[in-house]
């Protein structure tokens, strides 16, 4: 039964099914797998068709053994998605190298489903379910041909059983997906992802250090106002606040206090909800300053940054109301005031002697702070996304008096400096500034572009004090965001593209897409649910409501699904003539005259004449009638007509 | 581990007989064309259908630990996937029609063949058919719409006898072989297994009880006699075939000595104390009796046969034969 063509077809459909589901991985993993992937497939191939002996089974054991080795070589643990989905993928390789029997197809498929499974939790995008849909597709087809008893069917019926199936199991899904109790996890750590996510913040700031910013136009989260939305000028997202200089980088406070802040509600509050796209790091993006929030589990530090237990490792909402109008700490502490005035002894002396000198010019701070910006904005400051590296050991003294040309960090960092020098508690607040709104669902889009850094500083009797020195470089910066800031030839890619008019139509409606795909799809979860079902009329729902709520539908989409199957493969309706003397043969049984199987209607007429034969006119005609219209030349209506009549009144 | 196998497939075998006398006490004889309705067909998942559940536990598992939707549409997508291979493998048998149950007689040691007709009325295709008999397993098939198909299954037979056909499964895995569905089919038919004749030798004696008749000694088939109209059970080399083959109708050569060469087949004309011998020697005459065209009854212990012609009439003999008592041991 099973012989070479069969045993090539169900090759060739799970050498399919492998490179669907392991294309989208290569990418992300050492070129090494991918061109294993690639010689295994081959080879395994090239073997089926000339008919190659398997490899011997110590040099597979070597090998699998071998690539066992590389992965922890090349990501130090085989734990988590990363190294395992990698791991998952050399040992389908090697598995490929020695399917021969049904079950190791099987088992191969059911790898495939795995990695399809690996790609989503990697990377949720909405392109992924067309992705999916596809692979699942291809993995399924493959699966029905290497299970298949038999010859395997041809790939057109394949495809079309398939897709029928996946068509019937859509409804279920979505039933599944819809009400199955979602558990919010996790229930065991998880070992973090790299690189898969990108963030234009980092715990640590070293203006100069790299002479070009990259301007990612990935996402970094959508605001959606409850109230009125705060001017462009105040739309300051506060993340990461740095204390420790030790001359050219930046850092946070090494030790944070234990305590949390608690910000005293002045002027009119802002609510707001925030859909943050993963970044791996715990910091929650809030307007200055936050005072309540819900929807995440977080505290606010003692320089009111909203920090999550957890790494924000997955599409996070969250609400919060902000009072950009409190006063924040009119008192500080003794340490707090001596970690906002650290500076490194002996490092950039220009800087801290040009603050000494304007101390002495000026008594008030206020006049002393205006007298900085006034400085920047006057002097022949640049701002500029291709600032020159600074190189040397004094790199504040090297922008302020040198190069003069830089982006938020240099202008903050210095500010900073400059405000320590002069004995101003001061500290540098990184985050995001601005942001887009998009006219389509009135959302307010934050991208990793909007990443921005400013300072702050303490004075008596007004707390901390919030003043972005970038402004007065470049104050379209802060009134219209990046696009307008840069040159053309600073700005990237991305950033051009969203100049045009057109595009930028697009880019908008795509970007509402995409928001509302991360709200109901990704963001889908215990919450939605129990909303759904208080739609659904539910007054006080848990979980025992979705339960019943998703045994109920799930029965009635398979009895729909059961008859359905049942209603298409029913016996094909037979023609009117064959309908009339199938009436014809149930009223005589029903007299008790049946017609034998074996038996022609022209027999059977015969037979029924002999035992009825007070009918015998009628039953004569009817049959002549039936093997005209059933087995002569042509169709004829009034025969048909007649046959009709017949039967009308045909009592036995 | 064949070792192994054996005794894992000892309990799955008692249990599947047991689950096959339930039904059979349910569904009762089938008659002959028999539609499978969905309320005798049984489902349950394969080793391959239990793994695909694990698959989907541990992917379930992981979409809750990453909180991730995706996952979660892919778990679900696969479990509705699943869900409709259950039903569609249940479809695939229900509706069916199978008819024509019957069984060839064979000689001990020869296989029975089991012969039916599946039928496929609706409009829909079914595929990979499995007929199975006492596990022996018919060849897997496809039935498109409206086709038809005979199956063929196997029984080995070993002694004489009735051999009772225990029950017909008719089981199906498709579309994944997560699930298999099944029915059993009870037709009212046995299996007839002829004794094994015994070697070439030893022609029957003469008659020596004669019977209504002399003894005619100018028997012969070349005495041709004639020409009547063909009759069902005429032996096929009496037929004037030329006769036949010039358009005329089918007519029967008729030979003088024809119907007086009678023959009595005897039990009691052998001497071997052996019932099993003796049945196969009287198995031997029978079959040679026939091949050569002669009449002839047979008369055992508690049957008589009179004589007579045909394939009709051997059948009946040689059943007499399979059927005659003491099948266990012959006692002497």
């Amino acid at each position: 039964m099973d012989n070479a063509g069969a045993q090539l077809t169900r090759l060739g459909w799970s050498a399919a099914a492998i490179v669907v589901s392991v294309a989208p991985h290569l990418p992300r993993m050492p070129v090494w797998v991918s061109l294993l992937t690639i010689a295994c497939v081959a080879w395994r191939l090239a073997a089926a068709l000339r008919g190659w002996p398997s490899a011997w089974r110590w040099l597979r054991m070597l090998m699998a053994g071998m690539v066992f080795v590389g992965i922890y070589m090349t990501y130090g643990t085989i734990n988590g998605i990363e190294a395992g989905s990698a791991l998952l993928v050399v040992m389908m390789n090697m598995k490929m190298l020695e399917t021969a029997r049904r079950r190791d197809f099987q088992v191969l498929m059911f790898i495939c489903y795995f990695l399809v499974m690996a790609q989503m939790l990697f990377e949720p995008a909405m392109w992924t379910l067309a992705y999916m849909v596809l692979s699942v597709f291809v993995t399924t087809v493959a699966l029905l041909q290497v299970v298949r008893e038999g010859q395997p069917l041809p790939p057109r019926e394949a495809g079309r059983l398939v897709s029928r199936m996946l068509i019937y199991a859509t409804p279920l899904m979505l039933a599944l997906f819809l009400l199955f109790p979602r558990i919010p996890g996790p229930f065991w750590a998880m070992p973090a992802r790299s690189g898969s996510a990108s963030s234009g913040l980092d715990d640590q700031m070293s203006p100069g250090s790299i002479n070009a910013l990259s301007l990612s136009d990935d996402v970094a989260f959508r605001v959606t106002f409850d109230s009125e939305a705060p001017p462009p000028r105040l739309r300051y997202w506060r993340g990461p606040v740095f204390h420790q200089f030790d001359g050219a980088s930046w850092r946070e406070a090494s030790r944070m206090p234990m305590w949390r802040s608690q910000v005293t509600p002045r002027g009119m509050p802002v609510r707001y909800r925030i859909t943050m796209e993963p970044h791996d790091r715990p910091w929650l993006l809030a307007l200055d300053y936050p005072d309540n929030w819900s929807g995440v589990r977080g505290y606010l530090t003692f320089d009111y940054k909203l920090v999550a237990r957890r790494p924000v490792e997955q599409l996070t909402s969250y609400e919060v109301v902000s009072y950009p109008d409190a006063i924040v700490d009119p008192d500080i502490s003794e340490w707090v005031r001596s970690w906002s005035l650290q500076l490194p002894e002996g490092r950039n002396p220009r800087t801290v002697d040009l603050a000494q000198r304007l101390r002495n010019q000026y008594t008030s701070d206020r006049a002393l702070v205006s007298a900085v910006l006034d400085r920047f904005n006057q002097e022949e400051f640049v701002y500029t996304l291709r600032p020159p590296s600074l190189i040397g050991g004094h790199p504040v003294d090297e922008f302020m008096f040198d190069t003069r040309r830089g982006f938020c960090e240099h202008y903050a960092s210095s500010f900073t400096v400059l405000m320590r020098a002069a004995g101003i508690p001061a500290r540098v607040v990184t985050g995001y500034q601005g942001g887009q709104f998009n006219p389509i669902n009135g959302q307010l889009t934050v991208r990793q572009s909007d990443a921005h850094a400013w300072a702050e500083i303490w004075l008596p009797g007004e707390g901390w004090v919030r003043h972005d020195p970038t402004a007065a470089v470049a104050p379209e910066r802060i009134e219209r965001g990046l696009l307008d800031a840069v040159p053309t030839a600073d700005a990237a890619p991305g950033l051009i593209f969203r100049r045009m008019p057109i595009l930028q139509n697009l880019s908008e409606s795509w970007d509402a897409i995409d928001s509302a795909w991360n709200e109901w799809v990704l963001g889908y979860g215990p919450d939605q649910q129990i909303a759904l079902l208080r739609n659904l009329g539910v007054g006080n729902p848990d979980w025992r409501w979705l339960v019943a709520a998703m045994a109920a539908t799930l029965a009635a989409l398979l009895t729909g699904l059961a008859g359905w199957l049942a209603w298409r493969y029913q016996p094909p309706r037979l023609d009117e003539v064959q309908r009339l003397y199938k009436s014809f043969l149930d009223r005589l049984h029903r007299s008790g005259l049946r017609r034998e199987p074996w038996e022609g209607p022209v027999d059977f007429c015969h037979r029924a004449v002999r035992l009825r034969p007070a009918h015998e006119g009628a039953i004569r005609r009817i049959t002549t009638s039936y093997v005209h219209l059933r087995y002569g030349p042509a169709h004829c209506e009034a025969e048909l007509d007649r046959m009709r009549k017949l039967l009308r009144s045909f009592r036995p | 581990m064949p070792i192994l196998r054996r005794k894992l497939d000892r309990p799955a075998l008692w249990i599947q007989g047991l689950a096959r006398s339930w039904a059979r006490k349910r569904q009762g004889v089938d008659p002959d064309p028999v539609i499978l309705h969905r309320r005798r067909t049984y489902i349950l998942p394969t080793g391959l259908g239990v793994g695909f559940g694990l698959v989907l536990f541990a992917m379930m598992l992981a979409s809750m630990n990453y909180n991730s939707s995706m996952g979660f549409g892919l778990t679900f997508l696969l479990a509705g996937l699943g869900l409709v291979a259950m039903h569609w493998c249940h479809q695939n048998l229900a509706g069916l029609r199978v008819r024509g149950f019957k069984v060839k007689p064979a000689f001990a040691g020869q296989p029975l063949r089991l012969e039916l007709f599946a039928e496929n009325i609706s409009s829909g295709a079914r595929y990979e058919l499995a007929f199975a008999c006492d596990n022996h397993v018919a060849e897997i098939f496809d039935l498109g719409a409206g086709e038809s198909a005979a199956v063929r299954i196997e029984l080995p037979t070993r002694q004489r006898g009735r051999r009772p056909i225990p029950g017909i499964r008719l089981s199906t895995r498709f579309p994944f072989s997560l699930f298999t569905c099944w029915t059993w089919l009870h037709p009212e038919i046995d299996g007839i297994v002829y004794p094994a004749p015994a070697d070439r030798g030893d022609p029957p004696p003469p008659d020596s009880t004669d019977v209504g008749g002399a003894q005619d000694d100018s028997r012969g088939d070349d005495d041709f006699a004639g020409l009547r109209a063909f009759r069902p059970g005429d032996s096929p080399r009496h037929i004037a075939w030329k006769t036949a083959a010039r358009g005329g109708e089918l007519l029967t050569k008729q030979f003088s000595g024809t119907d007086v060469t009678t023959h009595w087949l005897e039990w009691s004309s052998l001497g071997n104390p052996d019932t099993e011998a003796r049945l196969a020697r009287l198995c031997r005459w029978v079959i040679d009796a026939h091949a050569q065209g002669h009449a002839f009854g047979l008369r055992v212990p508690g049957s008589e046969l009179p004589p007579a012609i045909g394939r009709r009439h051997r059948h009946l003999c040689l059943t007499a034969l399979a059927d005659f008592p003491g099948n266990v041991r012959p006692d002497g």
